[in-house]
């Protein structure tokens, strides 16, 4: 008997030692991130991923709403360039261009509504690519290229939106300008055998620089997420590239030309080209020596 | 501060203090007597290679093939026992007293119960000796180790009650006791606490897993013996153990892995002649790109292909190497060791910035460690020194370490051109350790002894690299501590200490040259980061206890502790991207001491075939140090939000099971399960990187007596691990999901030429399930586990002989 109460006041100790510890009311904090979405009727936050910012616009539209049911805390609107993957550097510095760069943070005492901010209310957040803004000097020029484009926003609680769970707006922008390489339309006749298409350099704007570096992949779509890049099955490499990436070569075979590339020359007696089937892309990367980068796609 | 432990000692502990007058005996010379026996196993064998050895003058013989042994025995000393060791047969101590014929003493030695084995052996050093009256203390063994390796020594405890390891990827990993880590978890290396950069939850403990003999595992607050950082456990990584008679012997340990194709060797001589040790290893370890049970993981939105399930960019390479000599006599012991581990690992492509398609192609170059990596080399010169004074007892340990931490990647990733730097050194940490400890143990009856301590320790720290987190620092701790156990009679035990510790953090200032978005070049602009400042804290802490010992199977600890931990210059003047965490962390310069009263309960019972440990425990911190959000962005590129170090009061609580049961066949079973839990007092929220809770079952079979004639010592097992969902998280912290993980292994012992080899096969993660760890550094971008993995080992030992 005296045992048995023993060991069971030695249990129920172990017991209470290691009870549940339950907050008092950690059942009703708020644990959700705030809501990045579109703007109104819109479908989709603007700019999506993928999107083209074309050779003469000189600001990014915005479109997007934030909402939280504790209050938002701050909102960055953030962009800087994706040119080498996710190296973000170059191997040379080139005078009157600048990389574009975008880092805008709304804070709490900025909102009229603290728990929703939409884009065309408050403060103005348009996105300009010259010396309105703050991150371009005045005169400079905006490197064309791919860049890296997101949305964030964090609540008054603490949480945050994140990348891991897609709650962070991310996606890619194409900036083209008028001074970066041309890539006219390729078209593919597989029956004929044949390739249409060139990479030029816009000698009639006095900005443009010579062709140094030509990139052609073949990269797969995925049907059930679309915006998602797809896999590359096949490349080609020319020339010398302003931009070290880790995850491709930066060097290839010499262009046949530094104005004008017909891509009937590079592409003609590759078979896969031929072979692409209707989930694939053809993508053409051109750089010019000033370090601008052009970028299309074509089915 | 005075804290109040009770105790409960054990048949071990009375025997030490048991004191013995000398009836008897022949006399070897003058004050001498000669003490002969024969040692047998549970089938009246004779057991050959025994060390025998008399405590506390520590003469030592070993016993010759029929058993036999003698020694010489000083009839002046007041306690005396023997102590009988044997790799195959549990040890034993034995009073000198209990002998009634010093001439003709017949010990009969018992098996070693292998899963027995893993716990509750006592050692000579002081201070884990007190400890062990009232704390649950783990003891494993190089066996052990060497069954669990996995690559990692952090990998290799992960299997213990209490015990996980918060890991990235398969090469690093670092230890966690009862969900707590970083700077709360105190590593003690052959008597110095080792120093690294252990904040950052994706640096691993720099150990190398060969060079390991035994360890204990202190579960608990253990810092009134051990200093600051001794507040959630203490690892401590026993001396190396040598052989008794002169020779000398190699060992060669060689494993592969095939998850990630790891070759591992580990070479080890060592030797004595007379009262001369020595030893010398050197490890390497080769490792590709480890598999995972899943061909794409989801981030971002994206369905990602992880390409050959081969996670890009993980591999590395390790070369370590350690150099030890030493004097050990019976009054006089001093032992110096150097070590190095060096070791080059990389970070899979996609854990550094946004992982996308482009940047996981691997082009099958498996064995490449590109960027981002790690290099990380720790350098340690370690003096030990025990001085035997009449009954006291003096130990003195001296310590240098180095530690070098580079963490390597494209200057561009940080918004800086990569000529405007030259390098791909993004942080390198570079800290100085220096380390004194004194203690003194005095005797003064055979039931009182008093322990004298006191501790140095002085780092510099060096950063470098184009980021900035962590400034130049310097950091200067001492403290003096005194305590006292007193043997009331055989089941009561009483102990009481005081301790005093003064520290001194100078943090130097830094400021960082600012680059421009557009170019990507240095403006001329500098940032101020971090000020200088220096920060001084003092702590008076204290114990008292009572120890009640229950039969000779049966044992209940209660300790009530507490512990404390000075800020660390991290938690001060942090100020950078941490992209180990992807954010921008800051420290707060008027942190005050952490402080932590926990109450820990342990029911024991031990029998012949069964060991049963029950613990649970409850704490509570006062100003516990953690990093919480701000709610705001970061203006660093790529910082992400803003963390900052705070402090509030926080509880902790858990349950512990190890259950052991050989039955007669023999099969042996064995249950371990484990729950760790706790609780923010000001969020109310649990703190993060907390393990979930899991029971792990296992059933070992090594009734090969038919194969004795060719092989010894054979054992197959299996074990099933179930994970529960972790889903008590902290704010932005995702929960995990529960798992089932199954493991097996088998091996044997061949005896050829001699020597006894051992082979081993481990198949971890049997049915290669996909599964995630809540505290892995890859949970945070949705990468599952290593997959399955077939782990083959063989070990051959050669020993020379040398009259």
């Amino acid at each position: 008997m005296k045992k048995g109460l023993f060991l069971i006041t030695i249990v129920s100790q172990l017991l209470f030692l290691s009870a549940c510890l339950d907050s008092d009311d950690g059942d009703d904090q708020d644990l959700l991130s705030p809501e990045i979405g579109p703007f109104a009727n819109s479908s989709n936050i603007i700019p999506e991923h993928l999107s083209v910012v074309a050779g003469e616009a000189m600001s990014i539209p915005l479109a997007f709403e934030v909402s939280d049911a504790s209050g938002i805390s701050e909102i960055v609107i953030e962009s800087h360039s994706g040119f080498d993957g996710h190296t973000h550097g170059r191997i040379t510095n080139t005078g009157e261009f600048v990389l574009f760069s975008y880092n805008h943070v709304i804070t709490r005492e900025a909102l009229d509504d603290p728990f929703v901010f939409q884009s065309d209310a408050g403060e103005d957040p348009t996105i300009y690519l010259d010396g309105r803004n703050s991150f371009i000097p005045d005169g400079a020029l905006v490197l064309a290229g791919p860049y890296h484009f997101s949305i964030k926003a964090t609540d008054v609680a603490g949480n945050e939106t994140s990348y891991a769970d897609n709650t962070t707006h991310h996606g890619t922008l194409y900036i083209q300008r008028d001074y970066a390489p041309q890539i006219s339309p390729v078209a593919i006749d597989a029956a004929n055998r044949t390739v249409t298409g060139s990479v030029s350099s816009n000698t009639a704007n006095a900005s443009s620089s010579d062709i140094v570096f030509l990139w052609i992949y073949i990269s797969g779509r995925n049907e059930e997420n679309p915006m998602q890049e797809g896999e590359i099955s096949e490349e080609w490499i020319w020339g010398s590239s302003n931009w070290p990436h880790q995850f491709r070569p930066n060097t290839g075979a010499d262009l046949p030309d530094h104005q004008m590339i017909d891509l009937s020359d590079l592409l003609s007696n590759e078979q896969a080209v031929f072979d692409m089937q209707d989930n694939e892309l053809l993508t053409v990367w051109a750089e010019d020596a000033n370090g601008n980068i052009s970028v299309k796609f074509f089915e | 501060m005075f804290i109040f432990a009770t105790m409960l000692h054990t048949r071990y502990f009375l025997l030490l203090c048991i004191s013995l007058w000398l009836p008897h005996g022949l006399f070897a010379q003058e004050g001498q007597v000669l003490l002969r026996g024969v040692l047998l196993n549970s089938e009246k064998k004779p057991v050959e290679s025994a060390l025998i050895k008399v405590f506390p003058r520590e003469k030592q013989t070993i016993s010759d093939e029929n058993g036999t042994f003698s020694i010489a025995y000083d009839m002046n000393v007041e306690m005396a026992f023997l102590e009988i060791s044997h790799l195959a047969y549990d040890p034993v101590r034995l009073p000198v007293a209990d002998f009634p014929d010093l001439s003709n003493i017949r010990i009969t030695l018992t098996e070693a119960v292998h899963v027995l084995k893993e716990v509750g052996i006592y050692r000579r050093n002081l201070l884990t000796k007190l400890l062990h009256q009232s704390q649950p203390v783990l003891m494993i063994d190089k066996d052990f180790i060497e069954k669990n390796n996995t690559g990692t020594f952090s990998g290799a405890l992960a299997s213990l009650p209490g015990v996980n390891a918060m890991n990235l990827g398969v090469g690093i990993a670092k230890p966690v006791i009862r969900g707590m880590s970083f700077n709360r978890i105190l590593v003690n290396n052959r008597g110095i606490k080792q120093e690294g950069q252990q904040w950052g939850a994706d640096h691993g403990l720099e150990i190398d897993p060969f060079d390991v003999e035994s360890v204990e595992i202190i579960k608990g607050p253990a810092s009134l013996l051990y200093g600051s950082d001794g507040l959630g456990g203490v690892i401590n990584i026993q001396a190396d153990e040598f052989p008794e008679a002169n020779g000398s012997r190699l060992d060669w340990v060689s494993s592969y892995q095939s998850n990630n194709r790891a070759f591992s060797n580990s070479l080890r001589w060592q030797g004595r002649k007379d009262h001369w040790v020595y030893s010398a290893r050197v490890t390497h370890q080769d490792y590709g790109d480890y598999t995972v049970p899943a061909d794409e993981f989801t981030y971002a939105g994206f369905n990602l292909p992880i390409y050959e399930n081969r996670l890009k960019n993980t591999a590395g390479r390790e070369l370590h190497y350690s150099l030890m000599a030493g004097y050990r006599g019976n009054k006089v012991s001093s032992t110096w060791r150097f070590s190095a581990f060096n070791q080059d690992a990389g970070i899979f492509a996609g854990a550094i910035g946004l992982p996308r398609i482009y940047n996981l192609r691997h082009e099958n170059r498996h064995r490449d460690i590109d960027f981002p990596r790690q290099e990380n080399q720790h350098l340690m010169l370690v003096n030990n020194n025990t001085f035997v004074l009449g009954n006291h007892q003096l130990e003195l340990d001296l310590g240098i370490q180095r530690n070098k931490r580079q963490e390597l990647s494209f200057p561009g990733a940080h918004g800086i051109e990569a000529a405007a730097v030259n390098s791909d050194l993004a942080l390198g940490l570079e800290l100085y350790t220096y380390t004194a400890n004194a203690r003194y143990q005095l005797n003064l009856a055979r039931d009182y002894q008093i322990l004298f301590g006191a501790q140095f320790q002085y780092m510099d720290n060096q950063r470098d690299g184009f980021e900035f987190l962590l400034p130049d620092f310097n950091t200067t701790q001492w403290g003096f501590f005194n305590y006292h156990v007193w043997d009331i009679n055989n089941k009561w035990t009483t102990n009481a200490g005081i301790r005093y510790d003064h520290g001194r953090h100078d943090i130097r200032q830094y400021s960082q040259p600012l680059y421009d978005p557009g170019t990507l070049q240095p403006t001329g602009e500098f940032e101020e980061r971090t000020p200088a400042f220096d920060r001084k804290f003092e702590n008076f802490s204290g114990g008292a206890g009572i120890t009640h010992h229950l039969n000779a199977k049966n044992d209940i600890k209660l300790n009530i502790g507490n512990s404390f931990r000075f800020p660390s210059a991290i938690e001060l003047s942090s100020n950078g991207v941490h992209h180990g965490n992807f954010r921008h962390e800051i420290g707060d310069r008027d942190l005050q001491i952490e402080r932590g009263y926990q109450a820990d309960l342990t029911f024991r019972h031990q029998s012949e075939n069964t060991l049963l440990e029950l613990a649970a425990f409850y704490a509570y911190y006062d100003q516990y140090i953690y990093l919480a959000p701000t709610g705001r962005f970061s203006y660093l590129s790529s910082g992400g939000t803003m963390w900052q170090y705070q402090q509030n009061d926080a509880l902790f609580n858990g349950l512990e099971l190890l259950a052991n049961y050989e039955l007669p066949f023999p099969l042996k079973v064995a249950l371990v399960a484990e729950l760790v839990q706790n609780l923010n007092l000001d969020t109310d929220l649990p703190l993060p990187l907390t393990p979930a809770a899991s029971v792990l079952g296992s059933v070992e079979y090594s009734g090969f007596t038919w194969a004795n004639s060719l092989l010894s010592d054979a054992y197959v097992f299996a074990s099933a691990e179930q994970i529960f969902e972790q889903d008590r998280v902290d704010r932005n912290e995702r929960t995990t999901p529960s798992s089932f993980i199954v493991n097996a292994g088998m091996g044997f012992r061949v005896d050829a030429l001699r020597q006894a080899l051992h082979f081993r096969v481990n198949i971890n993660n049997v049915f290669n399930t996909a599964y995630f760890n809540h505290i892995s550094r890859y949970r945070l971008i949705n990468l599952p586990e290593q997959g399955r993995n077939l782990i083959v080992s063989l070990k051959i030992p050669v020993n020379f002989k040398n009259n």
